[in-house]
């Protein structure tokens, strides 16, 4: 084991989590806001697809998401990130369903 | 078991009749009139329901068949008087009392020969050798005397481990500190890893230090972990394909499993359950280990 892969393989302390997890839900009801103010448009942005749709971050954007988006990244480990926007995602998609 | 009872009863009424009608019979065809009619009066001067006017006079005119009409008369009174009426209340609160006691008896006995017998309880668990966050080879000898409340989890957990481990601590603290537990320890929170391939001795050490000072972590080789999860039935699976690396998350199950001072398996939790359900539970296990002759000691070592 190389000592990068050592530091790497440290999991967050409590503190580091606490703040990862405060992060990401600011985050997340910045979007839970976007798709509750254009309720006529048809974009529902949700954190996995905004990843590579340019028109979700545009709107991300707009609605000053971006800036805790990237804190929110920055300060949870890239496991985690994929973790929680994966079950945004699915609990976004499940509420657009139920709605219908 | 009742109704034969009740069968026996009612037969022995039955013949008690009988023969009280046999007997009447008799002293009737012994032509012993006077003693019969005797017996009827007086009856009547100790007010007895039944009610004859025969006066001694007429007693001489009387046919056999006027007889045979009081005596009829008689019966449709039934043999009914106080005494065989307190007779009957206090028999038969007696054989009642009686053969409730038995039947619980019964019940008891059978209920503790489910209870002893080991069928149905699942195999979930059994021996081990693994690695405390002390360095330290420990084995599941080493944790009998108190109960155990075993969790397999991983510390690059995002939220669900920390937070069922969170709640762990909380029920150890209500239990340890609970009237039942004499404000001994009777209870071990453990963590058990199923990521060792990031879960080092000194990774496990440093992270249980933001949880409960009495929760042991255990890890060890892949072989190892895999055989301890495997006794639980617990399931874990690591991303199939990874780099060298790279960050990763352990999908696994969510259980805490109470383990008795004997080391066998009692209850197991879920995710839906909070502290006070859990604890409340476990301190009935806990009572009713004892109550079966059990032995927990409050000091780590058994005594």
């Amino acid at each position: 084991m190389t000592s990068s892969t050592n530091t790497q393989s440290i999991p967050p302390s409590r503190s580091q989590r606490n703040i990862c997890w405060k992060l990401r839900d600011e985050y997340f009801e910045c979007l839970d806001n976007i798709n509750n103010s254009n309720s006529g448009d048809k974009l529902i942005v949700d954190p996995v697809s905004v990843q590579d749709d340019e028109k979700m971050q545009k709107l991300v954007k707009k609605f000053n998401c971006w800036k805790k988006k990237e804190e929110y990244e920055k300060s949870c480990i890239t496991s985690w990130v994929e973790y929680f926007n994966k079950r945004k995602q699915l609990e976004i998609k499940q509420r657009e369903l139920l709605n219908k | 078991m009742l109704n034969s009872v009740v069968k026996r009863v009612g037969n022995s009424y039955l013949l008690y009749r009988n023969q009280y009608y046999l007997r009447n019979i008799n002293t009737l065809s012994n032509k012993s009139q006077n003693f019969f009619n005797s017996r009827i009066l007086n009856k009547n001067v100790t007010g007895s329901k039944v009610r004859y006017n025969n006066t001694s006079s007429q007693r001489q005119q009387q046919t056999k068949n006027g007889i045979e009409e009081t005596i009829r008369d008689r019966y449709t009174v039934g043999p009914f008087n106080w005494k065989s009426f307190v007779l009957f209340i206090v028999t038969g609160a007696g054989l009642y009392f009686y053969f409730e006691n038995e039947k619980k008896k019964v019940l008891e006995k059978r209920k503790e020969e489910l209870a002893n017998k080991s069928m149905g309880r699942p195999k979930v668990g059994g021996s081990f050798e693994l690695i405390n966050q002390d360095g330290k080879l420990v084995t599941d000898k080493d944790f009998l005397g108190k109960f155990l409340l075993v969790y397999f989890g991983f510390t690059h957990c995002p939220d669900i481990c920390p937070e069922e481990l969170d709640k762990m601590s909380k029920v150890i603290d209500i239990i340890n500190n609970s009237e039942e537990s004499g404000g001994g320890k009777v209870i071990t929170p453990i963590f058990i890893t199923c990521d060792p391939e990031r879960d080092s001795v000194e990774v496990v050490r440093k992270y249980l230090k933001d949880f409960h000072k009495d929760m042991v972590g255990l890890t060890g080789s892949h072989e190892q972990v895999s055989k301890v999860a495997k006794s639980y039935r617990v399931y874990y699976s690591k991303p199939p394909k990874l780099q060298p690396g790279e960050e990763y998350l352990v999908d696994h199950s969510i259980f805490f499993y109470l383990m008795n001072p004997d080391g066998e398996f009692v209850d197991v939790y879920g995710k839906n359950l909070d502290a006070e359900q859990i604890s409340t539970s476990i301190i009935r296990h806990a009572k009713d280990f004892i109550k079966k002759g059990g032995v927990m000691t409050t000091d780590g070592k058994k005594s």
